[in-house]
């Protein structure tokens, strides 16, 4: 009866404190009526704690329960959370007997050696826990890897062993959740080290994640400067610059706080100009340290900075005065003492720079800035040339002689009214030129090259005669056999000339380019208004030849003919300008272009019209522009050919379209066209 | 004048960025005599371009006042499989000057007789720097660009070269690019130097020679 009592007491306790209610509970066990075995009652006091998350108390009762050797144990969940306020209670070696405690009971998986090595640390026993966390390393999941592999390099940072710790940052920090102040750490350590490209990455893992702030973009800035990035370490040191300047203490902060941020600023301002200089920019230098030191007057370092960028660009005047100011305010050091000795042999006061240097050499014996110095005397005496005297490495202080002194106006530097006329006619004359030179390299090669250019197309108009006779077509849509190849093969061929054309224009005309008057556009044009003159000349000689063969043919209205050829112009020279451009960064572009439009021949209507295809296969069809050309130049030659087939607006946003883009693609390679 | 305002010009190449001129601001006097001095590969050669205007500068702007000749150099300007005659005519009517007169200078000046008549990829070294002398000076410049072409040719032609162009001094200015110190010593009065991006100006063409001395050779 009795045991049945206890069991329904500790029921009701337990039910109780699972449905949160506590006071009833803690009424119960402190009841006169309540009886249970001590190691029940430390159970119950437990679970108390635990629900109503008192976990200090909770630690209390383990302990009780242990020390006084109770059949009880917390459960394993509940274990970190038990030792997590331990830590965070700085009852460090509590906690390592705990989870030593817990160990022995049977905990003993990756978790409980973990937790063990990180209570080994917290008391300091720090080569100890290292050496356990390697001895468990094998036996941790690889998804917890990260996170412990950082928590081994702080072991590692906090025993010395710097190098081996920064590996194993670089290995896992990245994919670690580990803190911002470890971020901060590693980035230091990094620096120290001088790896400079992984101080870059994990500098910008931390920008990524907590956010910039002036210590990150400054260190960037300095990183960048050691990695010879001068720009990108300008740009970081300008940010954080300006972050420090929107600091809210610098108003209103105490005097202590102020004089951090004003030398964090400092520190920004001296990395911009160090970038300056990196990049060979000492005058921009010189103008930002003017305005540096205009805001915080009393910055010696600055003013010094501002010295050498002086003596470096000439400005002695300036020198002396930031030298008189620097004085005044009572500043000394060597480095002053040398950029003294610096200015006055500049100036060409060799006793001046001596005296500077005795005095230099008595205030600080032993300073490498006093051999600098004599040597630069030496030099000053023994070479007298006052032109080269090396201040920044890869930078003379150069006297521009008058006659090359920068001498425009403004007025030079804006294009003239008539700018506009003067391009254009010298546009022209490049394109009259060219023209000369085209044709003689095109027909005056030999004295047959001009009727070279009429047989050719007639021997193929021919042959296709030839080919559709033998197979029994004699007439086309009203058309005679050797008019309706002729519409449609002259035009095509002038659209795949000109492709071809543009493709060889710059390469075959590369020498003529050196001309300055002669632009790349000059060269298309040139060529194209010479194919498009000899093929419509062609065009119109051989219908008129047709025509009076057969005694009068079917035509009507020159528009239709004139857009088709003008349409197939434009596609040419676009298409053409754009490969030959791209090809100038990928070469194989050519060739497949090439091959490519040899397809054309058998899709684009020279061998029949639109109304020969069934429609659906004839829709499809349509979508090539240059069928749409063809079909346009041949409907003037037939009544029975329905311009209605031809979408114009279509035709021509694609002639618009490549003719733009290729003059686009012009316009970014350009330069590259020419060098290739 | 040759206004280089805020010029910058590097190139972007596999191996990183190639820096050819340093942002400079400059003028550079068409009517006198300068010489161009710099190492080989310093870029010389592309800067003269840029001056020409064959090339774009990466920033910057180049503005230039008075007529000025294409940049004179082994085989530039002139297209090989043209006939020297064709070439003449080309460049004469590109440069809007009398055909006639410029044959009749050319036939004279070069001494090449028969081979004008034939394509330029058969003429010698010589013959080629000597026609295309003979066309440049043909064609009234104000200033001639020359790139390393005045030590081609035999001494005759040589010395010949020489005396038109200071005879026509007073008239017109010379802008010689070269490696070659003597060179620059014997045409020219004052001298630029392309030293490490940085594009060093000299009043006296003997400290222009030092300091290239000084700084690019013994390095």
């Amino acid at each position: 009866m009795v045991e049945y009592k206890r069991m329904d007491n500790f029921d009701d306790v337990s039910s109780k404190i699972v449905r949160r209610d506590f006071d009833a509970a803690r009424a119960l066990m402190d009841g006169p009526s309540f009886k249970a075995s001590p190691a029940e009652r430390a159970k119950l006091e437990f679970m108390y704690c635990i629900e109503s998350l008192s976990p200090d108390i909770a630690v209390d009762v383990a302990f009780t329960a242990f020390d006084e050797g109770h059949m009880f144990c917390p459960s394993f969940s509940t274990l970190p959370w038990l030792l997590d306020s331990l830590a965070s209670a700085q009852r460090f070696s509590q906690g390592l007997q705990l989870i030593r405690f817990a160990k022995s009971i049977g905990y003993v998986g990756w978790e409980a050696q973990c937790q063990e090595v990180r209570f080994l640390a917290l008391t300091r026993k720090i080569a100890k826990a290292q050496k356990l966390l390697r001895e468990i390393w094998p036996n941790i999941p690889i998804s917890e890897r990260p996170d412990i592999g950082v928590f081994e390099g702080r072991l590692l940072h906090a025993l010395n062993r710097r190098a081996e710790a920064f590996d194993l940052f670089k290995r896992h920090l990245k994919r670690s959740t580990a803190r911002e102040l470890i971020h901060d750490r590693v980035i230091l350590l990094a620096m120290q080290l001088r790896d400079w490209p992984s101080a870059k990455n994990i500098i910008n893992l931390s920008i990524h994640r907590f956010g910039g702030n002036v210590d990150r973009f400054r260190q960037l800035s300095l990183v960048s400067l050691a990695l010879g990035a001068n720009g990108q370490a300008l740009t970081f040191a300008r940010k954080a610059q300006q972050i420090a300047l929107k600091n809210p203490i610098l108003q209103k902060g105490k005097a202590q706080q102020r004089r951090k941020v004003q030398g964090d600023i400092r520190d920004c301002q001296r990395l911009i100009v160090k970038a300056h200089i990196g990049l060979n920019r000492v005058d921009q230098a010189l103008i930002e340290l003017r305005g540096f030191v205009k805001q915080d007057p009393k910055w010696a370092l600055g003013k010094m900075l501002q010295m050498e960028c002086c003596i470096s660009l000439g400005f002695y005047d300036e020198a002396f005065e930031v030298l008189a100011s620097l004085h005044e305010q009572g500043f000394a050091s060597p480095r002053l003492h040398k950029l003294q000795g610096q200015l006055l042999i500049a100036v060409g006061d060799l006793d001046g720079a001596s005296g500077a240097l005795v005095e230099l050499k008595e205030r600080w014996p032993n300073h490498p800035a006093g051999n600098e110095v004599e040597l630069l005397i030496e030099e000053g005496i023994v070479g007298d040339n006052k032109r080269t005297t090396r201040i920044f490495e890869g930078l003379q202080e150069i006297v521009v002689p008058d006659i090359f002194l920068p001498q425009w106006t403004t007025q030079d530097t804006r294009p003239s009214k008539t700018a506009w006329r003067d391009t254009l006619e010298s546009h022209f004359r490049s394109i009259g030129a060219l023209l000369l030179r085209e044709s003689h390299a095109q027909y005056g090669r030999h004295s047959l090259g001009f009727l070279w250019a009429i047989l050719d197309p007639a021997a193929q108009v021919a042959i296709l005669v030839a080919i559709f006779a033998v197979i029994g077509k004699h007439t086309f849509y009203d058309m005679s056999l050797p008019l309706f190849i002729a519409t449609g093969l002259i035009p095509f061929q002038l659209f795949s000339k000109i492709f071809g054309q543009m493709l060889m224009a710059v390469k075959s005309n590369q020498a003529l380019l050196l001309h300055p008057r002669v632009k790349t556009i000059d060269v298309f044009t040139a060529r194209v208004g010479l194919e498009l003159t000899v093929s419509f000349l062609l065009f119109c000689g051989f219908i008129a030849i047709v025509d009076l063969l057969e005694g009068g043919i079917y035509f009507d209205g020159v528009f239709p003919v004139l857009l088709g050829f003008l349409g197939l112009v434009a596609c040419g020279m676009g298409f053409g300008i754009m490969i030959d451009g791209i090809a100038s960064v990928f070469p194989s572009v050519a060739t497949i272009a090439k091959h490519s439009t040899r397809l054309l021949y058998f899709t684009s209507g020279v061998f029949f019209t639109p109304e020969m295809l069934p429609p659906n296969l004839r829709e499809f069809m349509m979508l090539n522009p240059l069928m749409q050309y063809v079909s346009m130049i041949r409907s003037s030659f037939s009544p029975l050919l329905d311009d209605g087939l031809i979408d114009y607006q279509y035709a021509f946003i694609w002639a618009i379209g490549l003719l733009v883009m290729g003059l686009a693609v012009e316009r970014v390679f350009r330069d590259k066209m020419m060098l290739r | 004048m040759i206004h280089l305002i805020n010029v910058e010009k590097y190139y972007d190449t596999d191996v990183g960025r190639r820096v050819i001129l340093n942002k400079t601001n400059l003028s550079i006097p068409t009517h006198r005599r300068v010489g161009l001095l710099g190492r080989n590969g310093a870029g010389k050669t592309t800067l003269l371009r840029l001056i020409s205007g064959v090339e774009r500068p990466n920033r910057g702007k180049i503005v230039r006042k008075g007529n000025m000749s294409w940049p004179l150099g082994l085989g530039g300007g002139l297209h090989p499989e043209l006939t020297g005659l064709e070439n003449i005519r080309f460049i004469t009517k590109l440069y809007d000057a009398d055909l006639s007169t410029v044959i009749q200078f050319v036939e004279e000046f070069s001494e090449i007789g028969e081979y004008l008549k034939m394509p330029l990829r058969l003429y010698s070294q010589g013959m080629r720097s000597r026609l295309m002398f003979g066309l440049s000076l043909a064609i009234d410049f104000d200033c001639y660009l020359i790139d390393e072409l005045v030590g081609v040719g035999d001494r005759f032609f040589r010395e010949k070269s020489k005396k038109a162009f200071t005879d026509r001094a007073d008239r017109s200015g010379l802008l010689i690019v070269s490696h070659n110190e003597k060179t620059v010593k014997d045409y020219c009065e004052h001298a630029l130097v392309l030293y490490e991006g940085i594009l060093v100006p000299f009043d006296d063409v003997d400290d222009g020679i030092a300091f290239y001395l000084k700084n690019c050779e013994l390095r």
